[in-house]
C-alpha cells in the first residue's frame, strides 16, 4: 500500500469534491471508461475523492453528462511541486545553492588542532603545517595526510613522530616530542640533614663525611661535605693542595622520631539522620536559577544537603532548561558515653592516622608505641614512631 | 453441477461476485456491475442478477476499478437482494 501511495505521489493527483444527485452515475460512468480513483468518502452529500491527472481530464466531460458539480480541492504530488518551484525559481535556486555551499564548505579544512604537545608551542606547529600548504580553506581532497605528517619531524627535530587525521572539517595533528635527556647537575654541593635524628649509617660516594654513626644531628646540619676527600698521610698538611669542591653524594641513614597526640574522648558525638527531609526545586536557565517551590535555606537545625541535576537531551544536544532538586535531610546530634578502653582505642587510631600524614611511608617504620598522659585535666594519647630513613638533602655550596 | 464436475470456481461459471471480508474493517468485491448508491452509512452495489447492500459507519470507497471495489470502514451488515 505504501508503494502504491508513493507512486501516486510521484505521478501527481488531485483531490476533488463532487456534488449533486448523479454522483453514483458519474462514478459508474468513470469506472466503465476505466478511470481509476481512490479514497472516496461521502459526508453530508458531498463526495470527496482522489484521482490521477489524466483521469481528471477524462472525467470533465462526464461531469456535465451526470449533472454534478466538480471542484478541485487539492493538488498533490511531485509534478505540482515542480510547477510551483518553476514559478518560484528563486526559492528553488536558493535550496540548490544552500546544498552546494554546504557541500563545498564541508570539503574544506576549517580548523587545525594540535594535540600531544609538551615543550613545543602550538603556534610553531601551526606555522609548520601552514608551510606544508594546509591552512583554513584548503581542500580535503587529494591531501596525502600520511606523507604530510612524515614531513613534520623532518622540519623540526624536536618532533619524534607526527600524525594527521581528518575529523570532518577539523584537521587533528598529533605530535609526539623527543624526550630531552635529564642532564646531570654537577654543581658543587653538600648533603645536609632534612630532620633531626640519630645517625645509624653513613655511606659516602663522593665528598667527605662530616658525621659518623651514633652522632645526633638536627635539621640543617652538615652530613657530607662537598670536598674531595684525600687519602691521609701521603702529604704533609702544609703541602696539601687547596680543597677541590665536588658534589657530595651518598647515603646517610638515621633514626628519626615522629609523634602525634590525640585527646581521649569519653563522650562520643555522632550525627544520625532523623528521616525527615524537604526538597527545593529550582529551574536553571542560562546559568541563572529560579526557585519553583520548597525552602531556599536549610529549614533544620542540622542537616545534610544533596543536590541533583536533571537535564534532557539527545546525544550532545540538551534542552537549555534544567531542573535542580536540592534536598535537606535533617540530622540530629547524639552524645553518648564511651567506655574508657574504646575511647583509648579510638584515640590511638586517630593518632596513628595523624602520624601517617607527617611521617614517611609505613615501610620505614621500625617501632610504634603509645603513651597516655594527663594535661589540663584531659587525658591524652601520644603516639611515637621510630623510623629509619635517608635524611640527606642536597644543598648547593654556592647558591 | 458443471462447476463441481470440472472443479472450476463457481463464480466464474455462474458470473457471480466474489466477496472477501477482513473482519468488520474491509470488504473486497470482485466482479461487480457498478455503484447504485453510496454514502457513509450505506453502499448499494449492482451485481449479476441482484444487488449487494453493505451497511456500516464511515464507509469509504478506497479503490474503484471496473471489476473490483474495496470498501473500508466499520461494517455492520451485508445483505443480498435478488
Amino acid at each position: 500500500m505504501f508503494i502504491i501511495r508513493w507512486w501516486r505521489y510521484l505521478r501527481g493527483f488531485v483531490v476533488v469534491t463532487l456534488e449533486g444527485r448523479g454522483v453514483e452515475r458519474l462514478l459508474n460512468l468513470a469506472v466503465m471508461r476505466g478511470l481509476g480513483f481512490w479514497d472516496l468518502r461521502r459526508e453530508k452529500g458531498i463526495a470527496r475523492l482522489s484521482l490521477s491527472v489524466s483521469a481528471f481530464r477524462a472525467l470533465r466531460p462526464l461531469v456535465r453528462q451526470a449533472r454534478c458539480r466538480l471542484r478541485i480541492r487539492k493538488k498533490v504530488g511531485l509534478p505540482f511541486i515542480k510547477l510551483r518551484l518553476r514559478r518560484r525559481w528563486g526559492l528553488a535556486a536558493g535550496a540548490v545553492l544552500f546544498v552546494a555551499v554546504l557541500y563545498l564548505a564541508t570539503a574544506m579544512i576549517w580548523q587545525v588542532r594540535v594535540v600531544g604537545l609538551n615543550q613545543l608551542k602550538e603556534g610553531e606547529i601551526l606555522e609548520l603545517v601552514e608551510q606544508l600548504g594546509i591552512r583554513r580553506g584548503t581542500w580535503k581532497r587529494g591531501l596525502d595526510l600520511s606523507a604530510l605528517a612524515e614531513e613534520l619531524p623532518r622540519r623540526n627535530s624536536a618532533i619524534a613522530w607526527a600524525g594527521m587525521r581528518l575529523r570532518g572539517i577539523l584537521l587533528e595533528v598529533e605530535i609526539v616530542e623527543h624526550l630531552t635527556g635529564t642532564e646531570m647537575d654537577d654543581r658543587p654541593a653538600d648533603l645536609v640533614a632534612t630532620r633531626d635524628g640519630l645517625i645509624e649509617r653513613v655511606v659516602v660516594i663522593e665528598g667527605r663525611a662530616a658525621v659518623q654513626a651514633g652522632d645526633t644531628v638536627s635539621r640543617g646540619d652538615l652530613l657530607i661535605e662537598g670536598i674531595k676527600s684525600l687519602e691521609e698521610g701521603i702529604l704533609e698538611p702544609d703541602d696539601q693542595p687547596p680543597p677541590e669542591e665536588v658534589r657530595a653524594r651518598g647515603k646517610v641513614e638515621a633514626r628519626v622520631w615522629y609523634e602525634a597526640k590525640e585527646p581521649i574522648r569519653l563522650t562520643g558525638i555522632s550525627a544520625a539522620l532523623t528521616g525527615r527531609s524537604s526538597s527545593a526545586y529550582f529551574l536553571c536557565l542560562r546559568g541563572g536559577e529560579r526557585l519553583l517551590w520548597g525552602p531556599r535555606e536549610n529549614p533544620y537545625e542540622g542537616a545534610r544537603q544533596k543536590s541533583r541535576h536533571f537535564r534532557w537531551g539527545w546525544r550532545n544536544l540538551y534542552l537549555p532548561v534544567e531542573v535542580r532538586i536540592n534536598t535537606f535531610y535533617e540530622m540530629r546530634v547524639e552524645r553518648q558515653a564511651v567506655p574508657y578502653d574504646e575511647a583509648l582505642r579510638l584515640a590511638r587510631e586517630k593518632a596513628e592516622e595523624k602520624l601517617l600524614k607527617t611521617a614517611p611511608g609505613k615501610k620505614s617504620w621500625e617501632q610504634l608505641y603509645f603513651e597516655e598522659y594527663k594535661e589540663k585535666k584531659a587525658r591524652w594519647v601520644r603516639a611515637v614512631v621510630e623510623t629509619r630513613e635517608d635524611i640527606g638533602m642536597v644543598k648547593l655550596r654556592r647558591p | 453441477m458443471i462447476a463441481d464436475f470440472f472443479e472450476l470456481p463457481q463464480e466464474i461459471i455462474l458470473d457471480l461476485p466474489r466477496i472477501t471480508l477482513v473482519g468488520n474493517m474491509q470488504l473486497y468485491i470482485e466482479n461487480h456491475r457498478g455503484v447504485i448508491s453510496y454514502d457513509e452509512n450505506e453502499v448499494r452495489l449492482s451485481v449479476n442478477k441482484g444487488e449487494v447492500i453493505i451497511r456500516g459507519e464511515g464507509l469509504q470507497i478506497e479503490n474503484l476499478l471496473e471489476e473490483e471495489l474495496l470498501i473500508k470502514g466499520m461494517l455492520e451488515s451485508l445483505s443480498y437482494e435478488i
